[in-house]
């Protein structure tokens, strides 16, 4: 048998092997170009640096499977909701895992030796993770997307399924929102500073 | 509402912007997207980007290569990538492997193998397997059997290393894995490689189905998987996508037992973080969630 006339995969099949090779491609680089900001999401919407390794991971097996749904350029939305969904579900079957109980003593390692950064920039994570737990899901969202992640205006209502009006005045609600959230924190801390 | 800027940017008080930084300052750890590639069966080669050149240069056994290699990452084992990387190399004068097995994850066999090449290949080189364990066949949806019942140590081990999943043993002896999951018939002659690319493409056909929203079309072509190969060597990806597909079916308890199946059988398999999540959300609910109004189907 010839070397080159060894394969003779019929016209079809070669043009669906290409398919899921350009597939694969795009999927690839959205885990490489998206998975932080994926991972950060689910951070932000409550989810242990465990939990959300696992989310991401399922959000990409979901984007895998639907990758024909999402439009070019409209990725981020997609990985957005999807997010939100993981997220969603992780809260509501949550189990204590024995990695859960490693995040929460990383979380109160503040004691342990570490430099001053990394102290502050954890208790301002967790502070800014109280306080968006505290606030409506639809003026967190806002804030995340925008603030935090850099998405466009155009891309939060696109990801939020709103007009571009709506996340104008979701986020300047959200804005007062943080900030008095934020302020009452810092008043109920020093408060007890002071009792104590 | 163009015109809008960041909060930073518009004079945010220094406490919100510390807060907002810090939050940006946050970074998953890179084995993450490692994991999620290999999940995927996308396989180092993505990760590198190599796979996208494949796909552009697009041979059909490229292609063919990138699944194989993408269903052998998914094991994550030296041992697996070595299995596949050697049946191609052998080929190419039985001698690239050696040392660059270690390589091998960065530099995956789509960048080299000839499309006219793989016939040739499949017929020539059809190493001896050694012994291997038999792994017992049963139906992919009963209830999970206890990992006991597979008391045999060899068959234990040869679960416990997913890299089974492709058996060519000589590769797996370079690498000091145990002999791996192939039917007791081909014992004594050894397994075509035809074979074992009709077994990538009858998974591939499954795989590409369900992504392609098509859950009834994924399952059908697993029935004729697990009827063609009885003793087939990606029976945890044939199980992982069970689940997937009867997930997406919304049989959520078929999915489930496919989970458990999954993790009492292949408890290291990469897919095993995926199969937990689906067996904790098949349980009954526990705490309901503020975010529940969010838990609408993505679009």
């Amino acid at each position: 048998m010839s070397a080159t006339s060894a394969v003779s995969l019929p016209d079809p099949e070669r043009r669906a092997l290409s398919r899921a090779g350009d597939r694969d491609a795009r999927l690839s680089e959205l885990v490489r170009d998206q998975y932080a900001f994926v991972w950060r999401i689910l951070r932000r919407f409550g989810l242990s640096p465990t939990d959300a390794d696992d989310g991401a991971q399922q959000v990409f097996l979901v984007v895998s499977r639907r990758l024909s749904d999402v439009d070019p350029g409209s990725e981020r939305a997609f990985l957005f909701r999807t997010a939100m969904h993981v997220a969603s579900k992780a809260h509501r079957t949550r189990r204590r895992r024995p990695e859960d109980a490693g995040d929460v003593c990383d979380q109160n390692e503040a004691d342990a030796p570490s430099t001053d950064e990394l102290v502050d920039q954890r208790r301002a994570r967790e502070l800014l993770d109280r306080v968006l737990d505290e606030m409506d899901v639809d003026l967190r969202a806002v804030i995340v997307l925008f603030e935090i992640e850099g998405l466009t205006m155009s891309e939060i209502a696109d990801a939020l399924d709103v007009p571009p009006g709506t996340v104008a005045s979701r986020l300047r609600r959200a804005r007062a929102d943080l900030e008095a959230r934020v302020l009452r924190h810092q008043a109920k801390t020093v408060a007890g500073g002071l009792r104590s | 509402m163009s015109d809008m800027k960041r909060w930073d940017d518009e004079g945010a008080p220094e406490s919100i912007r510390r807060l907002f930084e810090a939050a940006r300052d946050e970074e998953p750890a890179p084995r993450g997207v490692a994991r999620t590639m290999t999940a995927l069966g996308l396989g180092a080669a993505a990760a590198t980007g190599a796979s996208r050149a494949a796909a552009s240069g697009a041979g059909a056994a490229k292609v063919i290569a990138a699944s194989t290699f993408g269903i052998a990452m998914k094991w994550g084992t030296v041992g697996a990538v070595c299995v596949v990387v050697g049946a191609l190399a052998v080929h190419e004068g039985r001698t690239r492997l050696g040392a660059k097995s270690a390589a091998a994850a960065a530099k995956p066999p789509v960048a080299t193998m000839n499309v006219a090449q793989t016939p040739a290949m499949l017929a020539a080189n059809t190493p001896k397997v050694v012994a291997p364990p038999v792994l017992p066949e049963t139906a992919p949806d009963a209830p999970s059997e206890p990992v006991a019942a597979n008391a045999n140590p060899a068959t234990t081990r040869a679960v416990s290393a997913p890299s089974g999943a492709v058996a060519l043993a000589g590769s797996a002896k370079r690498v000091g894995e145990p002999a791996l999951n192939v039917p007791r018939s081909n014992v004594d002659e050894a397994p075509s490689k035809s074979l074992l690319l009709e077994e990538v493409k009858a998974i591939d056909g499954a795989r590409t189905a369900l992504s392609s929203g098509d859950a009834t079309g994924a399952l059908a072509a697993l029935d004729r998987y697990r009827a063609t190969f009885p003793a087939g060597r990606f029976k945890p990806e044939a199980l992982y996508l069970r689940m997937e597909a009867l997930e997406h079916e919304g049989d959520q308890a078929g999915a489930r037992a496919a989970a458990q199946r999954l993790l009492a059988e292949y408890p290291n398999a990469p897919q095993a973080a995926r199969s937990r999540l689906v067996v904790a959300e098949s349980a009954p609910a526990a705490d309901p969630s503020k975010l529940a109004p969010a838990a609408e189907s993505p679009r």
